[in-house]
């Protein structure tokens, strides 16, 4: 008599099978006498069913499509693989033109500047009054043609006042020869 | 590609010829086929890629259980045998080989997923019914029809097929929904015949354990 045990090891024996097979004999024997294996038996039979009655995928309607174009970029690639040169780094053609791209930038770089030539401008003469009106009357302090004997007569025009009120604080001298401060009354 | 060239240019009307010939790939055996597009006829592999995609979508489908990514491993399985087709020993049955690759391809899919685990939207989806169905179920006067009674139980039951060890699965699917020979799965798994038969035994065993309360 066959066990329960025995029945379950050897189940896909029994399953499958074909219709003669003598050794189905006593698996048909104990589904008959017990209930637990037929149970288990007819669970799998209909499982199995449903499994194969189940609706059948459909593949995308653009699949041959997008495989077509998969195997050209495959083709594409196996004849660039085989073109000599054209696998790993530069081709003889790339390198030419790196050589070239290359000898241009030295080129560039040890040719020298170009010299322009610019179109003439024409210049104002200068003014002769002084552009800013000035409080103060420039021309040098009494006896002081003496004490700065170096400056010529002709230094104080009045033209220079702007430059005299711009000038540093230590350098300005009233005709009395008094100090004052820019910016003061 | 696929049907870029022609064999012979038969009649007058081009497209008359090459229905033809399309007509009389689909007369020949998977090694003649194989045959006519290692001699050049690239349309041999049209033929090829129309024999097995549905089969081998169904297939890769019910073994990594995510459809998007079956298309994309089916379109991989094809492209393999379009770039390894000579390598291919005629002495061995074509759709052996194809499944093989299919199904290493499957495998790898699930090691690497195993690897990075990631939460697949379909996932998510289908848990989310499921937390959803019990209240369709709770009225009693408000049952659903059959039909809608046995959809409901065919996605238990592959469900449950996607719960089988990977190995498992992979042995039970060709077997139960293939219908391959315990030989053809040895040589699409890459094992021997005994473990074959204990995987099988195995996977049967569970998928029966996991439907019983279903469909008792």
């Amino acid at each position: 008599m066959m066990t329960c045990e025995e029945f379950l090891e050897g189940y896909s024996d029994f399953r499958d099978s074909e219709e003669g097979d003598p050794t189905r004999v006593s698996f048909l024997l104990h589904v008959e006498r017990c209930g637990s294996c037929a149970r288990y038996d007819a669970v799998l039979r209909r499982g199995v069913a449903l499994l194969q009655k189940g609706p059948e995928l459909r593949l995308r309607s653009d699949f041959q499509d997008r495989l077509r174009h998969r195997i050209y970029q495959e083709d594409l690639e196996a004849l660039r693989r085989r073109t000599p040169g054209a696998s790993g780094g530069f081709s003889t053609l790339g390198w030419a033109v790196a050589a070239l791209l290359g000898a241009l930038a030295l080129w560039e770089f040890l040719a020298p500047p170009p010299s322009l030539i610019l179109p003439s401008v024409q210049a104002r003469a200068p003014l002769s009054a002084p552009a800013v009106e000035s409080r103060y009357e420039a021309r040098p302090a009494v006896g002081g043609g003496a004490a700065l004997g170096f400056f010529p007569e002709d230094l104080w025009a009045p033209s220079h006042s702007p430059r005299h009120d711009a000038a540093p604080l230590a350098q300005r001298m009233r005709r009395e020869g008094d100090w004052i401060r820019v910016g003061l009354p | 590609m696929f049907a870029r060239k022609t064999v012979k240019r038969e009649g007058v009307h081009p497209a008359g010829s090459a229905h033809s010939a399309r007509l009389q790939l689909q007369t020949l055996s998977d090694s003649e086929v194989v045959q006519r597009f290692l001699d050049g006829d690239e349309r041999a592999f049209g033929e090829l890629v129309s024999r097995y995609d549905t089969r081998l979508l169904n297939f890769v489908y019910r073994t990594v259980g995510d459809r998007e990514r079956a298309q994309d491993l089916v379109q991989e399985t094809f492209v393999r045998v379009y770039r390894h087709l000579h390598r291919f020993d005629q002495s061995k049955k074509f759709s052996t080989w194809i499944y093989t690759i299919a199904g290493n391809l499957a495998k790898n899919e699930l090691r690497n997923r195993s690897r990075n685990p990631l939460v697949l939207f379909q996932t998510i989806k289908k848990n989310w019914e499921a937390d959803h169905r019990p209240l369709e179920w709770e009225d009693e006067g408000n049952k659903p029809d059959d039909l809608f009674r046995r959809r409901v139980l065919q996605e238990q039951v592959e469900a449950a097929v996607k719960e089988l060890p990977e190995h498992h699965r992979l042995v039970f699917v060709l077997r139960e929904l293939e219908g391959r020979t315990y030989e053809e799965i040895a040589e699409i798994t890459e094992t021997n015949l005994g473990t074959v038969k204990s995987r099988l035994n195995r996977a049967r065993n569970n998928f029966a354990r996991i439907i019983a309360p279903m469909v008792d």
